[in-house]
């Protein structure tokens, strides 16, 4: 059973088909979200788990969940074809060629670990501040608004924007710092991210900034696969630029192997 | 049809000279690659003049990103002219060049920039994915050429052309991913835009897949590489037009 179910998960066949639902899935969604876009307006202010727990609507998220589902199994048969190579199958000649393909597996493996930590235990929120004023942001930090620079185009429209802000709390030395768009400020563990400007009007004085807030545990995951994912891409291009596909020979079940 | 009434201006007219040269470029033989040869090298002057009186690297708006997508049909197209020893791809990757010339004429050209978009990760990200199309173009064309009575080598050449596009697309959505974590503090949305590149990417890993099994090799991986560069296509010009997709996040 156990030997039948492992040679299901590192069959190509399995492999195409778990493709093939994950891109039916997807594409359901691209027509869902917009047709509902009221409900899944709240989708990306939190993290995906949290969303979907809030939001436990099965006919209007199903997609989500298999999706979720079909990228486990291809998790799932990745480790195994990535396993079953390295023991069974790897041989030392045109190492960076046959290594290759399995470091990219491994990068997807970690973009996926990424993505459940970042869904599961991620933090997000907004906070608008006005200049002058402090705001709470969450984990016991606070940011203040020092001063705010801002670039407005011949309309009247904030072109460019920076501001300084002050930052302290969560047991960490307070910090001033510049934040604008692109240009992200890391503190207490958390990330500010400069999202947009309120331009002051006559009446009420002071500009105002929105920024986002959050914490995010899957990211560096999520970027050591995809620093993998790139580098094994290359690694294959490097290794197979000048070689002719006809070099490769069929396996023992029909399938085609890479070159030896 | 903005870019029209601005004809005046040295860049457009260079991207037209650019074009001029392509078609001129439709043929197999000797004259028609270095008509070729010319286009490319007008095209890039263009899009270094483009760079120079708008004071970034112009990529941050359609015009300019789907004129870069015929430049690197062209460049691709000319790459496989040198390495495999074929005057035909002229014959498709000229012609498509010149489509995607005359496209970036029909959009409105906007010579602003986001602050949003003003980091090295956002530029890499839109010369990548561009470039990764190029590639998905010329596997398209060659597997045209396989279907309509080319020898099987053709198909093995867009196997390896898809497999560059693939990895350089890869590549991209990486780049992407870095700079929008930088800008909005994710490096995920749920839009209907998000779902489609990750969609691309998943259709062409399926093909790299197929490609190896057993019965695969031929015609159906043939139609299947051809079908990879009409989802990215989708993708940009579809997605937001034809599938509406309105930001969750802004």
């Amino acid at each position: 059973m156990i030997r039948k179910a492992y040679d299901i998960l590192i069959s190509l066949k399995t492999v195409f088909w778990l493709f093939a639902a994950t891109l039916l899935f997807m594409l359901i969604g691209s027509f869902a979200l917009p047709a509902e876009l009221a409900f899944f307006s709240g989708i990306d202010d939190e993290p995906l788990f949290g969303w979907l727990n809030a939001n436990a609507n099965i006919t209007k998220t199903w997609w989500i969940w298999a999706i979720i589902g079909a990228i486990a199994l291809l998790g799932a048969s990745t480790v195994l074809c990535t396993i079953d190579y390295l023991l069974n199958r790897l041989t030392r000649s045109r190492l960076l060629l046959k290594l290759s393909p399995q470091v990219m597996h491994t990068g997807a493996l970690f973009i996926m670990l990424g993505h459940l930590l970042t869904g599961s235990y991620g933090f997000k929120t907004d906070v608008t501040v006005s200049e002058g004023k402090t705001a709470a942001v969450g984990n016991g930090v606070e940011i203040k608004l020092e001063k705010m620079t801002l670039k407005l185009d011949e309309l009247g429209f904030a072109s460019d924007w920076s501001a300084m802000i002050s930052l302290s709390g969560a047991g960490s030395a307070g910090a001033s710092k510049n934040i604008a768009p692109s240009s992200p400020v890391y503190y207490g563990g958390l990330g500010f991210y400069f999202r947009s400007v309120d331009t002051p009007s006559e009446a009420d004085g002071a500009p105002s900034a929105v920024f986002r807030v959050s914490k995010d545990p899957g990211a560096a995951w999520a970027l050591l696969g995809a620093t993998l994912l790139a580098a094994g891409g290359i690694g294959f291009l490097t290794a197979r630029f000048n070689l002719s596909v006809k070099e490769t020979r069929p396996r023992a079940d029909g399938n085609e192997a890479l070159p030896d | 049809m903005e870019s029209l009434n601005e004809l005046g201006e040295l860049s457009s007219w260079l991207l037209l000279a650019a074009a001029v040269f392509y078609i001129l470029a439709i043929g197999e033989n000797t004259r028609a690659r270095l008509y070729f040869q010319l286009g490319i090298g007008v095209h890039v002057v263009n899009f270094i003049k483009r760079g120079y009186d708008l004071g970034w690297i112009p990529l941050a708006e359609k015009h300019d990103t789907i004129s870069l997508l015929a430049l690197s049909i062209a460049l691709v197209t000319l790459y496989l002219v040198r390495a495999e020893k074929n005057d035909r791809v002229l014959l498709y990757g000229a012609p498509l060049a010149v489509v995607f010339v005359f496209v970036s004429f029909l959009t409105n050209r906007i010579d602003g920039i986001s602050p949003f978009l003003r980091t090295p990760w956002f530029f890499l990200h839109i010369l990548t994915y561009f470039l990764s199309f190029g590639f998905l173009a010329a596997g398209s064309y060659l597997g045209i050429m396989y279907l309509t009575g080319g020898d099987e080598k053709l198909e093995a050449v867009q196997y390896r052309v898809m497999v560059h596009g693939w990895i350089v697309f890869t590549i991209s959505l990486v780049l992407g991913s870095i700079w929008f974590f930088i800008a909005y503090g994710t490096y995920w949305l749920w839009t209907s835009k998000e779902l489609w590149s990750t969609l691309t990417w998943f259709y062409l890993g399926m093909y790299l897949h197929a490609r190896l099994m057993k019965g695969w090799r031929g015609r159906p991986a043939a139609i299947m590489g051809i079908a990879g560069f009409a989802f990215a296509v989708f993708t940009y010009f579809g997605v937001g037009t034809i599938i509406p997709s309105p930001p969750t996040l802004f």
